[in-house]
Formats: structure tokens, C-alpha cells, sequence
């Protein structure tokens, strides 16, 4: 964890990035702290150890809508007896009205997948912009219901769909029908009633272009639609399953408990699509990591304090620990890291009982004793920390979104570009180019509803048209181009001739500006995995329960102890509005409620 | 038909790919294609039919001389984004000369992306016509100046913009038209990115079963 360093040119965003030479190196107006090495950050494994922080986009989506304490409304509910039907739930974010439009359907067991492949599912919703009409409504049951088949307008933010967890849906449904609650045991077990199978965004399928919205306040940040399409999908399943009770038994049923609907959050089944958007957004990509870095960095340079702030950090490793105790997976290989986990968190709290933290930098204390833990521990820890110190912390999130695409520098030299390539590509030299197993797989899409796939290389046709992203080989390539060109050279004359290296020249030079946009890790080789790229992305939404099914796919659950818009809509004396907020706000590493 | 900009974007990016074009090519004619539509300019059609007529072959040899670039029956999508870049690198005092130039709009739109990308301004001259054109970020002053390219010889130099050429405007997003026939094409051709489904790759290639009954 040590290893730290102030790379020259690194901004979160806010600064002018059209001139490399001149990047501010400051965090939204702030020096930065000494951050740690983009060599020690962006290595799968660690990317494959994050955890979930407080600027995840679903935290500082859920503080935003309660600080506005948004309040949600059904203005249409047409389900018939059995839950079928649509209805429109809205809610209103920074002044404009945003709905969920759902669609209810029967679907037979044996089309239920949450594979891409798809073509049905139990619900199927998108995110209108505005209020619905009736006619908007029918319109766009048959395409919504059809997802990737339908065609879509600008009105149309974003396009989502569900399954049933079979196994606690009816379950909750028919408990609550008999007039009692759950079983607690079923609902830690799974903590959702539906899984969530994609969110579009972006003008897919003909819906509203990001840069459409993008200025908008309220979804400027990162995923914002997209993660209030999934706030109010969970509103939706924690709704019906209390309409269907209530069809079964009427006033008989109870409805679900409040610590019961915080709890259940909506699970999500994530595959290998995930990946290719973190190696395709490399701008974007840096400012996530860095905002957490900056975060992280932070913490380090906290000289002292005071007895609440020890406190509530005893209280969060507490929590910490439980939650990892509550965090069980059929993946042999996370097991064993969650069981490691457990172990370290446990010496860890008993270790600060027999010796306190230092007085002086106590936070920098904490990471000195995880020096020797393991990565999963280790960046526990920074998301367990990060959430110490809010004021010096949320305001990153404003930093987060970085609308420049990678743009080439054809003025730059040779010899500039050689040092950028020691500077920023020194893993590559790591990689044996010569071996079969440094590039055993190649990424592709498959003409099969466009599923993101891996293919093996050596054993299975397509590798023509696989994705760019075998790196090492690329910087291989551009490194032998170079060898033996003057150092005055300019880049525009190098690719005058060798327009095959304008892709690599141009992510290298991407990196200098900003050191965070690279995995530094080959993605084609034998040993990829990668889940943990999709556990990367799936920690800045927020996403908790990391569950993997395979090395290429995993479940999650989204908002998993997060508010329930009742919870939102809860009315508070004026004077407690500020520890209302930090209440509503204090929903990482969640515990399982006590029995209702 | 009604598409996204994102969806023209990616479509073209992949139709270039189809023919053979590399990915800094596929992506910048993906972005330029964009910026002709979001300018009123039926930048598919002339994306469509530069993709048909397109030979991917090796860059032709460009002549320079002190700061000018000669460049005779240049492809936009190869040589065009090369002469871009070394304008780019040479501003003020570079010039490019092109003769007999393909796709001639599409190459404004690879001006337009770049005056976007550089905050520069693009100042074409037509040879023997007096013709002159600006491109900035917010569009062309002459839409025409390129639409007889092939029997033209044109200069192009390149200065930082500054004033109302330095300003975007980020609310030009009206609905985007395309005509089916058009759209159709272009999307059989980037289909031919996408690998062929196997019962192996169905079943491997994402790592994930086939039913979810649980």
C-alpha cells in the first residue's frame, strides 16, 4: 500500500485536458495528496478487490434524492389479480419528473435466463422522461416488452428488465398472504425479489443519447439514469409483491416490514459486457479510480481525531466483519478470499483492542497494520476509511464524469512518446509475447444477440474480429516501429506510414494524461479473469454480494440496505434534518435485520 | 428512420471495421459521421457510400516541403485523417494540398470532429474558384465547397479558434433521420464484426447456463 507517488499530470476532470503539458495537478481546487501508483492500483487483482464506497454512483445518487427529499408517486396502476399488467411509478429529481414505466408478464420456466440471450422476461421497464401519457404507455408496451427487438425515442432514457427470484418471491407473496413476514433466513439468503438482467443507456435502440441528459442536474454524474431506473425497479418489486398478497388474501395479508424492505435490495446478473466498457472508456475509467484514490489519499493525511470519529470507526470494521460473516458465495475461489477476509478483519479488531491506533495519523496507522493482508482486506480498508471523512469526500463526486474522449497528440515526439511508454508501460515488458498462454484468449461479440463472449484463441474461429484489446501486443508493435527513429520526429509523421499504430500511439498518449486509464494487466492472456474487471465497474455503482457464477459472470445485489423511498419520505423535525441525511446516507457493509 | 447519435456512431465504427479500416479510423469516422448528421448533413448516406467505394490499401506516399503537405487522390478515411493530424501538429504555418479528393463532406466531418477535439478552426480554399470555407466545431460556413471534390485542388490550414468559433453548443441534439434503405446497409456491413454463434461459444464464451429457474 505504500509505493505512493504525485504523477505531474493528473485532474479529475475539471481542468482543461486539451493540452497534456497543461493539466492542473489539483482535485477540484485542492493539491492532490500523494496518491498510490497507477502500477499498484490498476492490476486486475486489486481492481478485482474493490468494494463499494461512498462515491458509488447509487451512495451519491440516494444522498442527492434525499437531500431533496424526493417523493414518489404511482399516478398509474393497471396489474389485474395475478401482477400482470403495467403501472408508472415517478419521482422527481433536481426538478424534473423521471418514470419508471413496468410491465408485468407471465413467463414460462424455460425462458427464463438472465443471459443476453433472452427474449422474455417476468418484467420489463424503462425510464421515461417526464410523466407518461396513456398513450405512451401503450405505445411502448410492445417495444419495452421486446427490449433489444423494440425501437425507441429520445423520451426513453433508459430500458431495463427483471426475473423473479423463484425462490423468494413466491415465498414472500404467500407468507405475506398468510398475515406473517418472511422468513428471515430465506430473505439474507438471496436479499432480493428480482434480479435485473440489463440496463440500457445511452441511445440504444433509438432511446435519449447520454449527451442529451448529461447537463441535466440531477444525471450529470456517471450511470445516474441508470441508477435511478434501478432505485425505482426495486420500489417496484418491493410494491408488487405486497399487491399480490394483498389479491390473494385481501385485507388479510400484512404488508413486507420496513427493516425487511430496506434489506432486500434488487439483485442483478452481470456477464461479460461490463468489461469491454472500462477498456473502451479510458478517460472516464481514470476519473473513478482517481476520485477514489484522491478519497483514499486523503484519509492518509487526517492528523487526528477526536473520540466520535474513533468511534464510528470501531463501528464500521464491526460492521465490516459481520458483513462478511453474512457474505457467503458457491465460487470456490471468492470463498476462500471472503474466508481470509474474515480472518484478517478479525486479528485487525483485535489487534487495535490490545494497541489502539496511533494519535498521530491514525488513519495511516490502519493501512500500515493491512500492509500484509490481502488485497480484498486492503481495499476493504479504503472504502471502510473513505466513509470517515465525508466533508473531504463527496465533493469528488462531482469529478467523476469526464466527457473528453482519448484525442491523439500528433505534435508529440518520439522521444516523448518512448519516455511515456517507460513511464506508463513497463508491465508490458512482463508479458512473454513469444508464449501461447500471452494471448490464449480474444474478446468478441457474438452475432447471438450481441453477447460479449471470450473465445479461445488458439481453439475457436473469430479471433479476426476480436475486440482491440490486446495490449501488450500493441505496445509491442509500437515499440519496434520507434526503435530506431529520431527522437525529433513528430507522431503525425510516424503515422503518416504506419496508420495501424494511430489506436496504440493514441491510448498511450491517453495514459500520460490520465495514469489511471490503463489496466495494467494483460487481458488476453490465460490468466484473465474477468470478473474482476466486472467487479471494478460493479463497486463504483455500488453493488454489493459480489456472487460469481463463473470467472466471466456474476450476481450482485443494487441498493442492498439502502432507503426505501418510504424511508425517503419519512418526515423529520427541521433540526434533525442533518443527522436524518447522515442516517439515510449510512448504508455500507449493511447487517441483516433482526427478525420482524 | 429515427436513430441515436449513438447508435450512428457505433454502426458506422463497425461498418468501417467490416471493410477493413483500422479502429482509430472506425472510431474518428463513427465521431465525424455524427457531427455531419447532428449539422444537418445526411452523413450516413455519404458514410455508405464511401464505405462501398473504399479500398483499404496501404497509404499512398505523401510529398512534403517545408510546411506543406501534397497529397493527390487521398481517401479521407486513410490519408484525410493523416493530413488532419499533421495539420494539427503544424498549425499556422502548415498547409495541406489535396487533388481529386474522395468523399469530400466526409472529410468536413473529420474537420469538424477535429476542430472540436483541437479547438481549432479549418480555413479551406478551392483552387481557380475562389471558393473558401471555415470549419469549426459548430459546422461549416460553405457546405458545398467540397461537394465536386474529385475535380478540385484544394489547401487547408489550420488556427486555434478563438471568440464564437471556441464555443460549442451543446443543445444542437434534434432527432436524427436516416433513411431505412441506408440504415440497412450499413448495418448488414457492421453485422460482419460479429462472430458467428457456436453451440460451444454459446455455452463457454460467457461462462453463464441457460436457464435461471431459481
Amino acid at each position: 500500500m505504500s509505493n505512493a507517488i504525485t504523477p505531474p499530470h493528473m485532474e479529475l476532470g475539471k481542468a482543461d485536458t486539451n493540452t497534456p503539458n497543461g493539466t492542473q495537478a489539483n482535485a477540484c481546487g485542492r493539491p492532490l495528496p500523494d496518491l498510490r501508483h497507477p502500477d499498484v492500483v490498476m492490476t486486475l487483482a486489486r481492481l478485482g478487490s474493490f468494494f463499494p464506497h461512498r462515491l458509488s454512483f447509487m451512495r451519491s445518487f440516494i444522498r442527492r434524492i434525499a437531500k431533496e427529499n424526493a417523493s414518489l408517486t404511482m399516478p398509474v396502476c393497471a396489474l389485474d389479480a395475478d401482477g400482470y399488467g403495467h403501472l408508472v411509478l415517478t419521482l422527481p429529481v433536481s426538478g424534473y419528473d423521471y418514470s419508471l414505466i413496468a410491465y408485468s408478464r407471465p413467463l414460462n420456466a424455460d425462458e427464463r435466463t438472465d443471459r443476453v440471450i433472452a427474449t422474455k422476461w417476468d418484467a420489463s421497464f424503462c425510464l421515461f422522461d417526464g410523466i407518461p401519457t396513456e398513450e405512451d404507455i401503450t405505445a411502448l408496451a410492445d417495444q419495452v416488452t421486446k427490449q433489444e427487438a423494440g425501437r425507441y425515442h429520445h423520451k426513453v432514457l433508459t430500458l431495463s428488465r427483471a426475473n423473479k427470484s423463484l425462490r423468494l418471491f413466491h415465498h414472500v407473496v404467500e407468507s405475506l398472504a398468510s398475515g406473517v413476514q418472511p422468513d428471515l433466513q430465506q430473505i439474507k439468503a438471496i436479499g432480493y425479489l428480482m434480479r435485473t438482467t440489463a440496463v440500457y443507456g445511452n441511445g440504444k435502440f433509438g432511446i435519449a443519447d447520454r449527451d442529451r441528459i448529461a447537463g441535466r442536474p440531477g444525471l450529470e454524474g456517471p450511470f445516474q439514469a441508470e441508477m435511478l431506473t434501478v432505485f425505482l425497479i426495486r420500489e417496484f418489486t418491493l410494491f408488487l409483491a405486497d399487491y399480490c398478497a394483498r389479491q390473494i388474501s385481501g385485507e388479510a395479508a400484512i404488508g413486507l416490514a420496513p427493516s425487511y424492505r430496506r434489506y432486500l435490495g434488487i439483485g442483478n446478473s452481470t456477464g461479460l459486457g461490463m468489461a469491454p466498457f472500462l477498456v473502451n472508456h479510458p478517460a472516464l475509467l481514470h476519473s473513478w479510480i482517481m476520485a477514489r484514490e484522491v478519497a483514499f489519499a486523503r484519509t492518509q493525511s487526517v492528523p487526528c481525531i477526536n473520540d466520535d470519529q474513533y468511534h464510528r470507526f470501531e463501528t464500521l470494521l464491526d460492521r465490516a466483519y459481520h458483513s462478511c460473516h453474512d457474505w457467503q458465495v458457491e465460487d470456490q475461489i471468492q470463498m476462500d478470499r471472503i474466508i481470509i477476509l474474515r480472518e484478517e478483519l478479525a486479528k485487525l479488531k483485535a489487534d487495535i483492542s490490545a494497541r489502539p491506533l496511533n494519535q498521530e495519523y491514525p488513519f495511516k496507522d490502519v493501512v500500515s497494520r493491512c500492509a500484509s493482508y490481502s488485497l480484498e482486506t486492503q481495499e476493504l480498508m479504503v472504502s471502510l476509511l473513505i466513509e470517515l471523512i465525508p466533508d473531504q469526500v463527496d465533493g469528488l463526486v462531482d469529478c467523476m464524469a469526464n466527457p473528453h474522449t482519448p484525442k491523439l497528440i500528433p505534435s508529440m515526439t518520439i522521444a516523448e512518446l518512448r519516455h511515456i511508454l517507460d513511464d506508463h508501460y513497463r508491465w508490458v515488458d512482463a508479458v512473454d509475447r513469444s508464449a501461447e498462454t500471452s494471448d490464449a484468449h480474444f474478446w468478441y461479440t457474438s452475432e447471438e444477440k450481441l453477447e460479449p463472449r471470450l473465445g479461445r484463441r488458439y481453439e475457436e474461429p473469430g479471433q479476426e474480429l476480436e475486440m482491440p484489446f490486446n495490449i501488450p501486443r500493441y505496445v509491442g508493435a509500437l515499440k519496434s516501429a520507434i526503435t530506431d527513429l529520431p527522437d525529433h520526429q513528430i507522431v503525425a509523421e510516424l503515422l503518416m506510414g504506419r496508420p495501424d499504430l494511430r489506436h496504440i500511439v493514441r491510448r498511450v498518449q491517453t495514459t500520460a494524461i490520465y495514469p489511471y486509464a490503463e489496466i495494467r494487466d494483460n487481458l488476453v492472456g490465460d490468466a484473465c479473469r474477468p470478473i474482476d474487471l466486472l467487479r471494478c465497474k460493479l463497486s463504483f455503482f455500488g453493488a454489493s454480494k459480489f456472487d460469481p457464477k463463473s470467472d466471466r459472470w456474476t450476481r450482485i445485489t443494487l441498493y442492498q440496505g439502502a432507503p426505501t423511498a418510504a424511508d425517503l419520505m419519512a418526515e423529520t423535525e427541521p433540526d434533525l434534518a442533518a443527522s436524518r441525511l447522515a442516517e439515510l446516507d449510512d448504508w455500507i457493509f449493511v447487517l441483516s435485520p433482526s427478525e420482524a | 428512420m429515427m436513430v441515436s447519435a449513438n447508435e450512428i456512431h457505433h454502426t458506422i465504427r463497425k461498418a468501417s471495421l467490416a471493410i477493413g479500416l483500422d479502429h482509430d479510423r472506425a472510431t474518428d469516422i463513427g465521431a465525424a459521421v455524427v457531427w455531419l448528421a447532428r449539422h444537418g448533413q445526411d452523413g450516413c448516406a455519404i458514410a455508405e457510400a464511401m464505405l462501398a467505394a473504399t479500398d483499404t490499401a496501404p497509404p499512398l506516399v505523401m510529398t512534403k516541403a517545408k510546411d506543406q503537405l501534397k497529397l493527390s487522390s487521398p481517401r479521407p478515411a486513410i490519408e484525410g485523417i493523416a493530413a488532419i493530424d499533421w495539420l494539427i501538429a503544424n498549425p499556422d504555418d502548415g498547409c495541406v494540398v489535396m487533388s481529386d479528393v474522395s468523399d469530400g463532406v466526409l472529410l468536413l466531418g473529420l474537420l469538424g470532429v477535429a476542430a472540436g477535439q483541437y479547438n481549432s478552426v479549418f480555413q479551406i480554399s478551392v483552387d481557380g474558384k475562389n471558393h473558401k470555407a471555415r470549419v469549426t466545431m459548430t459546422g461549416c460556413t460553405n457546405w458545398t465547397i467540397l461537394s465536386d471534390s474529385r475535380n478540385q485542388t484544394m489547401s487547408l490550414t489550420c488556427f486555434p479558434a478563438s471568440g464564437e468559433d471556441a464555443i460549442s453548443n451543446p443543445d444542437h441534439y434534434d432527432d436524427l433521420i436516416v433513411a431505412k434503405d441506408v440504415w440497412e446497409k450499413l448495418a448488414a456491413l457492421a453485422y460482419k464484426t460479429y462472430v458467428p454463434s457456436s453451440e460451444q461459444s454459446r455455452l463457454s464464451g460467457a461462462g453463464a447456463g441457460l436457464n435461471d429457474n431459481d
